[in-house]
């Protein structure tokens, strides 16, 4: 009986200690993995920025227009070439009753000059 | 054989006892050694334990991103690699030295002086590109490390260089915008405490909720990029044309005060400033002020319409270009005898202005300065101000009256002139100008915004109205003809100011300042423009320089703003296009 008692106590002494220790020790692996994620994120931030600059480099109003005036032969409109109609109703109805307020836009000639 | 066994059986007792007392000694030094490690030396011990297992590291600041109204990023951060040594742990500072500065282009007897000694961390080299980094990897030096630093970008390059100004090695605020606003754009730097295990690595990480808290603020401007955009390259060829010194334009919206487009010539790009002066980053459209010449007809016509004094018809003797005063004559550029008031200011003739002027009197001519925001600052949100020069009425002399009329004895700021005429453009209230239009933090709560702010009203509705109307006249057919914008109803005023010679203290006969201010539509005001084109070497009146490119810009920001032209000229501007035989209008095709 009294053997038993031993017995039992060493299993529940030897199990608190395991437990113990099997807690500090995924506390450390937890943590490992907290700051591989950590990382993880901190490398994704950085491409975001990384991604951000880049986009704003690449829509920049300077290099659309030289662009597209390098690449696809575009240049600012001239006088007249584009007519904008008042989109609020209240202009164009003297103008155009009845009908629709409109962006018109149009290719001049067979040159490449997108309005 | 037994006998030998008996023998050392017999001796066994004194080698037991020197085991034993071995053994005592043996764990007696180790007791020994054990006290002095933890209780002697606890303190110098548990510091090196400290040391070994903790680390603190100072998270960098994220400084706020600055964003056009659009939404459009202007400034940015990115990471880059810095270069770092621990000169306890350099093996060998002089071969160490030898190869990390040919790498780096460093000055290798002062990199080894720093790499020698017994400190912790010191910088090698900050901020470097990524294929130096790449090759200070590739050396593997002991004690020699990277890590990554916070730099400040501007992805636009030189766009709204002299606004944005830049930011320092520390991520701090040097200039411009990002100087003035360094309270909510510059994040908080912190001391994190790490614990690391017997390779170095990291157990417990950072608090990431905290990290968040060190990103600054975001910034909103009132500037539209594209508007800016189209100013900047009329600005850089007109300047490239002209073969001037320099030049400025401001776009502001006259409603609210807001500053829709901002640049200088010359200009620098805030990416690389470490080779620039003072003078090529200052903001010359605050700090330094200049004679405006004719364009300060406006704030004459202004005081002397509101006060009664003259009429849009009112007839006034020119003088037949010619008007004596103090001893010296003042010349118009085109002769007459009698010209009405709107005819005056249409073709910029001084004698009028000085006469109009006389008549005020110096107080009223001050006041109304004075209430036009001239020799005050604005209030804008941009460093170093200018108040101007404009002395006080008891100084003046004997022609100072006539000559503030024409734009002379009196230094404004670009940005006083086109807040001043934006006041006209409103009908009457002049605005406090902005840049920066709201502050919001990272997840998008508004943190500081800013309402339109009047600060005075220094002419009646009517007053504005009728001096906008002569203001036409001047673009449709007096000296700011160039300026007119097909299909739009535009008001402006030429200027063309003599330089002062700053050896002779006289003004000079071959510089000039040029300039033109205007707004369209006149019926509704979207926008007030300053040009101003510095030393032009080509003829230098206001109207041959900077009309041409008040007219460019403008034209293109209405587009922009996708404002239509005015009924009936939308014919002049089909006629203009029926060149074109492709033009075609589809509201008469659909019908």
């Amino acid at each position: 009986m009294k053997g038993a008692f031993y017995v039992f106590l060493i299993i529940g002494l030897s199990s608190t200690f395991l437990f113990y220790v099997w807690g500090k020790v995924d506390v450390v692996r937890v943590g490992y993995e907290l700051d591989q994620r950590s990382n993880e994120k901190k490398s994704l931030e950085q491409e975001h920025d990384r991604l951000q600059i880049t986009f704003s480099q690449l829509t920049a109003s300077d290099r659309i227009a030289r662009e597209a005036s390098s690449q696809l032969s575009m240049g600012p409109p001239d006088p007249g070439q584009v007519i904008l109609v008042s989109d609020d109703g209240r202009n164009n109805e003297n103008q155009n009753p009845g009908l629709e307020p409109l962006r018109v836009a149009n290719i001049h000639n067979s040159s490449m000059r997108i309005r | 054989m037994f006998d030998r066994q008996e023998q050392s059986e017999q001796s066994n007792p004194g080698r037991r006892a020197v085991l034993c007392v071995l053994f005592l000694l043996g764990f007696l030094v180790v007791l020994l050694r054990l006290f002095d490690l933890h209780i002697l030396q606890a303190e110098t011990m548990t510091k090196r334990a400290n040391r070994q297992h903790h680390k603190t590291i100072t998270l960098d600041s994220n400084r706020g991103a600055i964003l056009d109204s659009q939404g459009r990023a202007l400034a940015l951060n990115l990471d880059v690699p810095s270069v770092y040594a621990s000169p306890v742990s350099v093996k060998n500072p002089r071969s160490a030295a030898k190869r990390l500065s040919k790498v780096l282009e460093l000055s290798r007897p002062a990199l080894e002086q720093r790499l020698r000694g017994n400190r912790e961390f010191v910088w090698v080299k900050r901020k470097i590109d990524s294929e130096y980094a790449t090759q200070v990897e590739a050396l593997s030096l002991p004690g020699i490390s990277l890590l990554k630093e916070k730099q400040r970008f501007y992805p636009k390059g030189t766009l709204l260089a002299h606004v944005l100004g830049f930011a320092g090695m520390d991520s701090q605020g040097l200039e411009g915008l990002e100087a003035g606003y360094e309270q909510y754009l510059q994040g908080q730097a912190r001391k994190v405490l790490l614990h690391r295990d017997a390779f170095g690595r990291v157990i417990i990480p950072e608090n990431q909720q905290d990290s968040e808290r060190l990103t600054g603020h975001t910034i909103h401007l009132t500037i539209d990029e594209v508007i800016q955009y189209m100013a900047e390259h009329a600005l850089e060829a007109a300047v490239e044309k002209t073969r001037a010194r320099g030049g400025s334009i401001i776009v502001m919206d006259p409603k609210t005060g807001g500053i829709l487009a901002w640049t200088l010539r010359p200009t620098f790009d805030p990416n690389h400033v470490s080779m620039l002066s003072p003078g090529q980053w200052r903001n010359r459209a605050v700090t330094d002020p200049y004679e405006p010449g004719s364009t300060m007809k406006i704030v004459l016509a202004a005081a002397a319409l509101d006060e009664g004094h003259v009429k849009p018809e009112t007839l006034i003797y020119a003088g037949n270009g010619q008007m004596p005063i103090s001893g010296t004559v003042i010349h118009d550029h085109e002769k007459a005898s009698w010209l009405t008031f709107r005819e005056a200011i249409q073709q910029s003739s001084n004698v009028v202005a000085a006469k109009t002027a006389m008549g005020l009197g110096k107080d009223r001519m001050y006041r109304y300065l004075r209430e036009f925001g001239f020799g005050e600052k604005t209030g804008i949100d941009l460093p170093g101000e200018s108040v101007g020069v404009l002395r006080k009425p008891e100084e003046w002399g004997s022609r100072t009256l006539a000559s503030v009329a024409m734009g002379q004895e009196i230094a404004v700021t670009p940005l006083q002139l086109v807040t001043a005429v934006s006041a006209i453009a409103n009908g009457g209230s002049l605005m406090t100008p902005f840049i920066v239009e709201h502050v919001h933090t990272t997840q998008g709560d508004n943190v500081w915004s800013r309402a339109p702010e009047t600060r005075r009203r220094p002419i009646r509705y009517e007053t504005a109205q009728t001096l906008t109307s002569i203001l036409e006249n001047v673009v449709e057919q007096g000296t700011g003809r160039a300026a007119a914008i097909l299909g739009y109803r535009v008001a402006g005023k030429t200027g063309t100011a003599q330089k002062v010679d700053p050896k002779t203290k006289t003004y000079s006969s071959t510089k000039f300042i040029g300039s033109f201010v205007g707004f369209a539509p006149v019926e509704d005001p979207r926008f007030v423009m300053l040009v101003v084109i510095d030393e032009p070497q080509v003829p230098a009146w206001g109207a041959a320089v900077a009309a041409p490119v008040f007219r460019e810009v403008g034209a293109q920001v209405l587009r922009h703003l996708r404002i239509p032209p005015q009924r009936g000229v939308d014919v002049q501007m089909a006629a203009v296009g029926n060149a074109s035989t492709s033009m075609i209008d589809l509201a008469h095709v659909s019908e």
